[in-house]
């Protein structure tokens, strides 16, 4: 028995592991050692070992804000995330229990149109927020017309909210909806038999019973937005840098894979302890 | 994912079918008042998410090249796709990677799902770390790496094998697809590892001893427990794939430009309209296969 | 619990098959229309050349041949004397690949002209395209792409030339490159033109609304960069999202070169856009044609191209370089290395740099074209959109003119942009 699960366990795994290894993992480990190479001022590396990289994405620069730009490049788009995930959480959660309560096939109907929206093209659908949004807008002119003043909304930071907001909004809710359908509605019935009241009733059981859900769309929802950078640029008028902006420059018109590469390596090692931690969490969880 | 969980739900279940809607306790003014609430969230967050694709919709018929003003209504961008091949291929090659990406990374992360959720190995943990690369690597960091990789190995292979320089392997559609599996195993495996998560093994457990073997019990039992959950991975993967730019755009070579490519290269002279046409008919397409294959389904239930 | 499954794979066999019925329709629908489509194409081209013979008298031999041609063509009689005039263009038959894989920036060649090829030549030809130098030059870096032809900007040729990326040109199969503008030709990245022929060029400067400026075109960078006066149009001005262009301007207006990298004056320059930064409604490369249309914005730091596009749907758009100077840029044809199809690409090459095509050209990118026999043929219509626009460049601009260079030490430019845009 022990061999053929050996065998069985293979036969699932071996696919899978060998296409991820081959074609995510080693490609990976390049950029690690990317990071560590000398610029070439052609693109590509030059294979010799430096950290100059990393003495410039740690060096201490008396002009910027905190510590030096890159950092605080890091920290606005740490805090722009952080307020996109909230955002998504505050409208998708209310959407999946609505979706979730309707009958199977109002139900079905809503989540696609959820999901149909993003078939069509990222950045076609973000120039369309950006025409609603203008100076000479859907939004301002209709202000106009009813003589009320325009309101600045394209190349604010509200817009590049919006955007990002616009952008992960289903991320959110789907997690979010596989979970709550899952929930046992007794549980309520229980609760209000034992006296509590509707806060606690959500606090106490819906929220902690809905938790993974809350947990992998904030995961989905928080990592894409940190590297966002087509949002920044159309919708905030590419007036401030995201991560991914950084990234782009790096890789493009800088030309500096190396220091493209330490940027990346830092964000993944950052991203990558968060959800460690997650992990562990969830495990003591299990536990209990 | 969901979608399909949801009918799951009430078929497969129909003794629950009590317990599942909130219960109704008449009276409740929170009640209502929380009811109303979420009805205006869901109004409001349709709006949210259908604006920008009016909005598209409308400027596909707008008899202009620049999404200014309206100029009046033409059905000439429409007219104009049909010609324009660079385009249409364009929607071929998306369509081609999406769905051969789909169905690949939906095998391979689904046996990934069963696997981890199944098994118990060494270095399970940091396979499991590794589950997460792919949502957390950064595009453009993927698909410069991507490219050095594919270069290297094709390079290699070509060599090994000695091809002649007109007919040398090079980077194409099939490349594109294999980096698009590589990311999308990974969505695939994280969504369906949370449907075989409350799975009752005492089925499985009950068929086995009933004689049939892993093959049989799988298909029998498994598989339709956890469909909801590879629908839903499906659904991610292909929305992903559709979309994707970045790391196509790095693996990809002659003739394999996909729709993201031709859309982010042609925005120094903004949207086409024509891109706002494609647009319009592929959201068309979508709702109408959506709602035929869900009124067949109710019709067949 | 069999049967629901059972359902669910039904539901995705029948998207399926339907998506792939729509594709294959779509697929089959254009084919045809392509096909009957290209005959009249040509037709019109030649009575389009037809036209201009009368206006041009030494244009009238050809173009009365390439009418007659099309007459020809269409009786289907005289193969031999299609086949002549099409090795005029075809080089050597013996030697010409049956395919052609181009790497080109996007709206940067007219599929017309693509079209007459394919058809004159019988080679097939395929285009992708690409938005940005750097990703040029990483996918050629890693080698094998695949591509005949691509078309990297002045700096980039010097890139590619460095690290060995491009293949020589052997002029012989290339006997149009007497037509190109020799004050065009042997520029600093590539001083005897072994590597590149130019191909389309242009100017940055700044473009404004009419409207706004009603005592004439701005005069200086000041316009853009002293607080007092951007600041009057706060929310409607754009510079471009580049930082050698952005920092280069800035640098331009505070006495220095273009390519200065004295940390001293970057640190200037890098003060003067962040005090500019303020009254900007943005840094946009990928929009401001459409901005500048629909009047969103009024003055912006600009590429001729994309303002001459502007200006044929707005009149009020107008185009002008500073006094203190801009810069300018060339596109180039060139072959990589490891091209499997070299031969093929220098026809084309040569094809690209005939007077009729490179008018063709021109006409449709609105681009200036270094082809010198082409001038005379241009669109009366797309000279005078130029002129009056301002955007011709005439011998005392050019002087003002500078090429943006790289080299180790510009590396300093990313990080003064990062600096602009940190905070």
């Amino acid at each position: 028995m022990g061999k053929r699960r050996s065998v069985y366990l293979s036969f699932l795994l071996g696919p899978g592991a060998f296409w991820l290894l081959m074609f995510f993992v080693i490609p990976s480990l390049l950029v690690v050692v990317y990071s560590f190479m000398e610029r070439s001022s052609s693109g590509g590396v030059i294979w010799n070992f430096s950290l100059e990289a990393y003495t410039k994405l740690f060096a201490f620069d008396p002009d910027s804000l905190f510590v030096n730009d890159f950092v605080v490049i890091f920290l606005r788009s740490f805090w722009w995330a952080i307020l996109t995930t909230v955002a998504c959480l505050l409208i998708g959660y209310p959407l999946a229990f609505y979706i979730a309560q309707q009958k199977p096939f109002t139900r079905t109907v809503m989540l696609f149109m959820v999901m149909i929206p993003f078939w069509t093209n990222f950045l076609v659908r973000t120039y369309a927020w950006k025409f609603i949004l203008n100076n000479n807008g859907l939004i301002n002119t209709f202000l106009s017309e009813l003589s009320l003043p325009r309101v600045p909304l394209i190349n604010t930071p509200t817009a590049v909210l919006i955007g990002l907001v616009y952008g992960s909004l289903p991320f959110m809710v789907l997690p979010l909806y596989a979970s709550i359908e899952k929930f046992d509605y007794t549980l309520v019935e229980a609760g209000q038999d034992l006296g509590a009241n509707y806060f606690r009733i959500f606090t106490r059981v819906f929220l902690p019973l809905t938790m993974p859900g809350v947990a992998a769309g904030c995961i989905l929802v928080f990592i894409p937005a940190v590297g966002q950078y087509v949002v920044p640029t159309i919708l905030g008028g590419g007036k401030v840098s995201m991560l991914g902006n950084l990234l782009a420059q790096q890789f493009g018109a800088a030309l500096n894979w190396p220091f493209g590469s330490a940027i990346a390596v830092i964000f993944m090692i950052l991203l990558m302890a968060g959800v460690l931690i997650y992990f562990t969490v969830e495990r003591e969880e299990e536990a209990i | 994912m969901t979608v399909q969980q949801a009918q799951e739900g009430s078929l497969s279940r129909p003794a629950v079918t009590d317990t599942h809607y909130p219960p109704q306790r008449a009276g409740s003014l929170l009640l209502t008042w929380g009811k109303r609430l979420l009805w205006v969230n869901m109004v409001f967050s349709f709006v949210f998410l259908y604006a920008p694709i009016l909005v598209l919709v409308i400027f596909s018929f707008n008899n202009s090249r620049f999404a200014a003003k309206w100029e009046g209504f033409t059905f000439q961008w429409y007219g104009q796709l049909l010609t324009n091949e660079a385009i249409i291929s364009a929607f071929w090659n998306s369509i081609i990677v999406a769905v051969s990406a789909t169905l690949i990374s939906t095998v391979l992360g689904t046996m990934t799902a069963i696997a981890m959720e199944r098994f118990r190995f060494p270095f399970r943990k940091t396979y499991d770390g590794i589950l997460y690369l792919p949502v957390i690597v950064p595009d453009i960091v993927m698909g410069i790496s991507l490219l050095a990789f594919f270069a290297l190995a094709l390079d290699w292979i070509n060599t090994a094998l000695a091809l002649p320089v007109d007919s040398a392997l090079r980077p194409g559609l099939t490349t594109v697809i294999i980096a698009h599996v590589a990311f999308n195993i990974s969505f695939v495996a994280i969504v369906v590892r949370t449907s075989l998560r409350d799975f009752n093994k005492a089925l499985e457990e009950a068929a086995q001893d009933l004689g049939a073997n892993e093959w049989i019990t799988f298909r029998r039992i498994t598989l339709p427990l956890i469909m909801p959950g590879i629908l839903g991975g499906a659904l991610l993967a292909f929305t992903l794939s559709l979309d994707d730019f970045v790391i196509t755009f790095f693996t990809t070579g002659p003739g394999g430009t996909t729709l993201p490519i031709d859309v982010f290269s042609r925005i120094r002279r903004s949207i086409s309209p024509e891109i706002n046409a494609i647009s319009t008919l592929m959201l068309l397409m979508s709702i109408v296969l959506v709602m035929a294959s869900q009124s067949l389904q109710r019709r067949r239930d | 619990m069999t049967g629901n499954s059972k359902s669910h794979w039904l539901l995705i066999l029948i998207v399926s098959i339907t998506l792939g019925l729509i594709v294959s329709a779509c697929g089959g629908q254009t084919a045809a229309p392509a096909a009957e489509e290209a005959a009249p194409t040509e037709e019109s081209v030649a009575e389009e050349s037809a036209d201009q013979a009368i206006a041009e008298a030494p244009g009238a031999e050809e173009a009365a041949e390439s009418a007659v041609e099309v007459e020809v063509e269409k009786a289907k009689d005289e193969v031999a004397a299609e086949e002549a005039t099409a090795s005029d263009h075809c080089g050597d038959p013996s030697q010409l690949a049956t395919e052609l894989n181009i790497f080109n920036w996007a709206e940067y060649m007219d599929p017309d002209i693509l079209t007459q090829f394919e058809e004159e030549c019988g080679v097939t030809i395929t285009q992708d395209l690409y938005s940005s130098n750097e990703d040029l030059i990483a996918k050629l870096l890693a080698g094998n792409s695949g591509y005949d032809l691509v078309f990297p900007s002045d700096y980039a040729v010097q890139i590619l030339i460095s690290e060995g990326l491009l293949a020589e040109l052997d002029k012989a199969n290339i006997p149009n490159i007497k037509n190109l503008n020799p004050n065009l030709m042997g520029m600093y990245y590539d001083p005897d033109n072994i590597y590149s022929v130019p191909y389309q060029w242009g100017t940055t400067g700044l473009a404004y609304n009419v409207t706004a400026f009603p005592d004439g075109p701005p005069e200086s960078w000041g316009a853009i960069f002293e607080p007092d006066q951007v600041c009057n149009l706060s929310g409607f001005v754009t510079m471009l999202d580049d930082e050698r262009e952005v920092i280069g301007a800035a640098l331009l207006y505070l006495g220095y070169s273009y390519n200065e990298t004295d940390p001293e004056a970057q640190k200037k320059a890098e003060e003067l856009l962040k005090a500019q930064k303020e009254c900007l409604a943005g840094y946009d490369s990928d929009n401001f044609t459409a901005s500048l249309t629909s009047e969103e914005i009024l003055l912006a730091h600009a590429w001729s191209g994309g303002t001459a596009l502007a200006r044929a749907e707005n009149e009020n758009v107008a185009y002008t370089i500073p006094k203190e100077g801009g810069t300018i840029w060339q596109d180039n044809m060139t072959i990589p290395a490891d091209a499997p199809r070299k031969y093929t690409a220098e026809v084309f090459i040569n094809y690209i740099l005939d007077p009729e095509i490179g008018a063709q050209l021109s006409n449709w990118t609105y681009y200036f074209t270094p082809n010198q026999a082409a001038e005379p043929l241009l669109d009366e219509e797309y000279f005078n959109l130029l002129e009056s626009g301002g955007m011709l460049v005439d011998d005392e601009t050019r002087e003002t003119l500078q090429w943006i260079e790289r080299n180790d030490e510009t590396i300093i430019f990313s990080d003064t942009w990062t600096a602009v845009k940190a905070q």
